[in-house]
């Protein structure tokens, strides 16, 4: 988690933080810290802006997804069992009793921890920039 | 509220618009007494109001959606200097990011020639509400005037 102290300390100045609330890998965005969807709009911002990482939206969609078809991985909106399967997968840190029955491809970042965005943020940070 | 932009022009992906503000606009009269100045909120605003409208058309073709344009974030904003009133102000809103449910914007204002404010605006794109039709048809008349003008 080599983003680790730069993401949690955006993730402070998000919320305004003091230094002394703790930031952890294991908390999860919109349930342990309270984000809305535009307090995570303004964490990517920040991440993009100070350590040079953009996220766009369907980020996480398109890591869960892999190689699978889209057909199989979502349908009319929502995931399916394999689909489900696979976001469970990569989003291994987060407590499955969070994740519903039926999951809305638009509310795959609700599940997502610190460490899960920080894991994400090395990843992309590592991927050649396109030319 | 709407009524301080008296035109504009919009094109795929950005969009300019024009503002007149007199210094006896009662929403002023004691900003300051005698020294009229226009708020920098307000300034906010008139470039808002323009990429609203910018917004719902650059969602509508990239993602084939209606959804209306409000306000939800305004990051980096700079005021360069104090607007005395009265005042024409130029507007200028271009496009920076166009998803489904969000648009970025990056905004100007510009008073003889001279930037007085910028900042990126962030747009929430709702889906309508039934409730809503006579505001939209009202927004729609007024968009269309501005175009007009």
């Amino acid at each position: 988690m080599k983003n680790f102290d730069a993401v949690a300390g955006l993730v402070r100045e998000t919320l305004s933080l003091g230094t002394d609330i703790d930031v952890r890998p294991e908390q999860l965005l919109f349930y342990d810290l309270e984000f809305t969807s535009l307090d995570l709009l303004d964490l990517l911002f920040r991440v993009e802006e100070q350590i040079g990482v953009a996220i766009p939206d369907g980020t996480i969609y398109r890591h869960a997804r892999g190689d699978v078809p889209d057909e199989q991985f979502a349908e009319k909106g929502y995931l399916t069992a394999l689909g489900r399967e696979r976001l469970m997968t990569l989003l291994a840190d987060s407590p499955p009793t969070i994740f519903p029955d039926k999951i809305h491809v638009q509310a795959l970042p609700r599940y997502i921890t610190v460490g899960a965005l920080v894991r994400l943020v090395d990843h992309l940070q590592a991927q050649p920039k396109a030319s | 509220m709407f009524e301080l932009i008296q035109s504009a022009r919009f094109a795929d992906t950005h969009a300019e618009g024009c503002a007149h503000v007199g210094a006896d606009w009662p929403a002023v009269a004691d900003h300051f007494p005698g020294m009229a100045v226009l708020p920098g909120s307000v300034q906010i605003e008139l470039c808002a109001q323009l990429a609203g409208p910018l917004a719902e058309r650059a969602v509508k073709a990239v993602h084939d959606v209606e959804r209306w344009a409000f306000v939800a974030m305004v990051r980096n904003a700079v005021f360069q200097r104090p607007v005395r009133l009265p005042a024409v102000i130029e507007l200028r809103v271009a496009l920076k990011h166009v998803g489904p449910t969000n648009v970025q914007a990056a905004a100007e204002a510009i008073v003889d020639g001279e930037q007085v404010c910028r900042a990126e605006l962030v747009m929430m794109m709702l889906e309508p509400e039934p409730t809503w039709a006579a505001a939209l048809a009202e927004a729609r008349d007024r968009v269309a005037r501005w175009e007009r003008s």
